[in-house]
């Protein structure tokens, strides 16, 4: 049986992406068709302007359909936005049988329990993710079947958003109308597509730098350990840009692409930036160094943020992979190094991984999130057929 | 032992008296100098050197508060000023602000210090509630032309100043402040000029003017005996410069200098630094410095340098004429006969009404929810909330 043709679609703040996949010999995911627009009505990830968005994502999809040769009807959508929190949670069942060990039946009882979780009345679950299960005593099982115990716990990192907003998101789609075959939360795609197998092993931390927020990913032994959204994102390094220089937001936009670094102090202090005089412009210079200053202020705040949060979180330490950059904001200069000197480990800016097809799809750290969700969709569609108990393991449910 | 060039200038009346109080008798204080037209003041102040200046303008009598004739006084002997002032390396001026001397000599002194190729630190304190506007007007004036000129301000409030004085009588209040405020100074001499282990010098002084766009507040204190160093940072903390401990917690930085005798402690110090890191917001940085002076057995005195968290540009408002002028340009002369008659008297210039500027700074973000994280809005440039200085 052919596998059917996986569509992506992420409404970013910056642009709306629509990727169309098709799994090919050897599990080697060939993009097909790719749809792009320059999205309005998104700020910070979130849905603003209704009827804006409608009209991007079509054109998105339209181009996509064109370009693949493909009649779109069901997408997988990616979410993001500011109100997008983790949290984990611990589930303890009592072994059924002791003489026979840990059961199946033990095993979907206590998944059902770490499940369970109190989370306030507004908010919605994206994922559950299993992160080991525990024995008695004995921590960090990976397969507790058949083992011996009178107690088995599960660990469950839940990732959850605020309700109304995570469905603003969907209903564009839906309006379209569209089936949305799923929602994954936009970070965690991401860490699909750029991180190799061995750095999903040994630990690694993915940020996305998208335009409106930044999203942050832990992997670790092969699962998410923690994932967070920071409302804060290439955006607002442009706004502190007109900001600073009076100029537009246009102009603050061409600085930061052409003339940004995000490192201070490395251009002479004397250099001066100018630009061109447009209508209703008469042309001026800016200091590059106080470009420069402006820019690694807010960047150095994003990433001493993140750092704070995953410190607290305890889960930074046994990261052996280093930290993957991706994303639009990934492009500016200096970045990997500013990381590197913030987080104290080795950064690389991360592409799409095990992915072929159009160019410009595979080429780009802003293709990687919509590129993972191509790879999240062949995944969860293989798993399905596996069986519908695997599905509840593997896949990132959707809690709705 | 004087291992850097400083000196202290105090100008005016207050600062002629403020200087007088310090300590310059021993033989490792900084020099001293009083400058002001007043010859009376002068001859009261027991400062290592005073200075008269403007004899030709005021004839030795004081300015009666006019700005104007101190800034001439002071530029008709700039030769002098400048004497005084040769080879320092940092010069802390002492001002009241809001007089005639005070105001307007402080600026030229100012001028000249740099032109000597010195660092300058201004102390200056602002007038009381109760002498009126007008003053303190003439005060939030010079101030502006204080910040053009110096690399860092640091403001007392007389209002806070007498606040945290015990005296009831006016003699005992006004000798008690000055103290106060000249123990400041010292201690901040004593920081930058005696040897200490953790030291702080110009170039630290010179990092928390740029990080503050060259304003701060002051605060200091003293205890002695048993348990000083608690009750150091605690008098430090609670009190009235500190606005009982508000300041503290809004403070994005801190500078803190801890004076002592041999005797000072390590276990002493860290009492005080943990008083202070529990107070402060864990995003303000606190940079410390302990210096050890041998006549201060049994005393520790704190001084410290506060820069504010950068409020939301208030000035702006007010700068927003309030009256409705212009509200309905389009629709010819107004309506309402009340509104109509100031124009008949005179006739009003037409004025380009200015825009209300936009107070938060959120810029393209205005209309969507705010992101707040640790009680910072996100949106507002970083560059913004930190108060850094951007050269355009």
């Amino acid at each position: 049986m052919a596998i059917p043709p996986v569509v992506a679609l992420e409404i970013g703040t910056s642009k709306v992406i629509a990727l169309v996949g098709e799994m090919r010999e050897d599990n080697y995911v060939m993009i097909t068709g790719t749809g792009e627009c320059p999205s309005k009505g998104v700020r910070k990830g979130e849905v603003v302007d209704f009827g804006n968005v409608s009209a991007c994502v079509k054109t998105a999809l339209e181009m996509a359909e064109e370009s693949s040769k493909v009649a779109i009807r069901q997408i997988y959508l990616t979410v993001s936005g500011g109100h997008i929190q983790c949290l984990s949670n611990r589930g303890t069942v009592p072994v059924l049988s002791q003489e026979e060990g840990i059961s199946q039946d033990d095993i979907e009882q206590v998944v059902q329990v770490a499940r369970a979780i109190n989370i306030p009345p507004d908010r919605d679950i994206v994922h559950t993710i299993s992160q080991h299960y525990c024995v008695d005593d004995q921590g960090h099982v990976l397969h507790p079947e058949g083992m011996e115990g009178a107690r088995l716990s599960l660990d469950v990192l839940v990732i959850h958003g605020v309700r109304t907003r995570l469905n603003n998101t969907i209903r564009t789609v839906q309006d379209i109308p569209m089936d949305v075959s799923d929602v994954v939360f936009g970070g965690v795609c991401s860490a699909i597509s750029v991180l190799s197998p061995e750095q999903r092993r040994s630990g690694a931390l993915v940020i996305d730098l998208g335009g409106g927020t930044t999203d942050f990913v832990v992997y670790n032994g092969n699962v998410v350990t923690s994932a967070g959204v920071l409302g804060v994102g290439g955006d607002h390094i442009t706004n502190d840009i007109a900001m600073a220089f009076n100029v537009s937001t246009s102009q603050a936009e061409r600085l930061k692409k052409n003339s940004g670094s995000a490192l201070a102090g490395k251009a002479n202090r004397s250099q001066r930036v100018s630009l061109p005089p447009e209508v209703g412009f008469p042309g001026r210079s800016v200091n590059l160094s106080a470009l420069h200053t402006v820019i690694n202020a807010r960047v150095e705040e994003m990433l001493a943020t993140i750092l704070h949060q995953l410190e607290s979180e305890g889960v930074l330490s046994p990261i052996g992979g280093g930290i993957v950059l991706t994303g639009g904001g990934a492009h500016l200069k200096d970045v990997a190094e500013l990381v590197e000197q913030v987080f104290g480990l080795p950064c690389e800016i991360g592409k799409p991984r095990g992915i072929t097809g159009v160019a410009t799809a595979t080429d780009g750290p802003e293709y990687a999130t919509c590129s993972g969700l191509v790879q999240y969709g062949f995944k969860e569609y293989q798993s399905n057929r596996r069986g519908p108990a695997l599905k509840q393991f593997f896949k990132g449910l959707l809690g709705r | 032992m004087i291992g850097r060039k400083i000196s202290v200038v105090g100008i005016g009346g207050a600062g002629a008296r403020i200087v007088g109080q310090m300590p310059s008798d021993a033989d490792d204080g900084p020099i001293t100098f009083a400058v002001d037209t007043d010859t009376c003041s002068l001859v009261e102040s027991s400062a290592t050197e005073r200075i008269q200046i403007g004899e030709v303008v005021t004839a030795g009598f004081g300015t009666g508060g006019d700005t104007q004739q101190g800034r001439e006084a002071a530029e008709h002997d700039t030769a002098k000023i400048l004497a005084m002032l040769e080879n320092m390396e940092l010069v802390v001026v002492v001002a009241g602000l809001g007089g005639g001397v005070g105001g307007g000599a402080t600026p030229v002194v100012l001028g000249a210090a740099q032109e000597a190729g010195a660092a300058t630190v201004c102390f200056v304190t602002l007038p009381f509630d109760f002498e009126g506007a007008q003053r303190k007007a003439a005060a939030a004036k010079d101030m502006e032309a204080l910040r053009e000129i110096c690399d860092t301000v640091v403001v007392v409030r007389n209002n806070s100043l007498f606040e945290s004085v015990d005296s009831r009588d006016i003699a005992g209040v006004f000798k008690e402040a000055d103290s106060l405020l000249s123990s400041g100074v010292y201690s901040l001499y004593q920081m930058l000029a005696l040897p200490g282990y953790l030291r702080l010098d110009l170039a630290d002084l010179r990092r928390l003017s740029s990080d503050t766009k060259g304003e701060c507040l002051f605060a200091a204190a003293g205890a002695e005996g048993e348990d000083r160093a608690s009750k150091a940072v605690e008098s430090l903390l609670t009190g009235s410069l500190m606005e009982q401990g508000k300041l503290a917690e809004r403070a994005r930085l801190l500078m803190l200098s801890i004076v002592g005798g041999p005797d000072l402690t390590l276990k002493e110090i860290g009492q005080i630094m943990d008083g202070i890191s529990s107070t402060v917001r864990p995003q303000c940085r606190v940079v410390m410095g302990t210096s050890v002076d041998d006549g201060w057995i049994g005393r520790i005195s704190l001084m410290a340098i506060v820069g504010e968290k950068r409020k939301v540009r208030p000035q702006v408002e007010t700068e927003i004429p309030q009256q409705p002028v212009s509200e309905h340009p389009a629709e010819g002369p107004p309506l309402s006969p009340i509104a109509a008659q100031p124009s008949k008297k005179r006739k009003r210039r037409p004025r380009q009404e200015r825009l209300k500027l936009e107070a938060s700074g959120r810029g393209r973000f205005k209309d969507v929810e705010p992101t707040i994280l640790d009680g910072e809005d996100m949106d507002v440039p970083t560059f913004i909330r930190r108060g850094m200085r951007i050269e355009k």
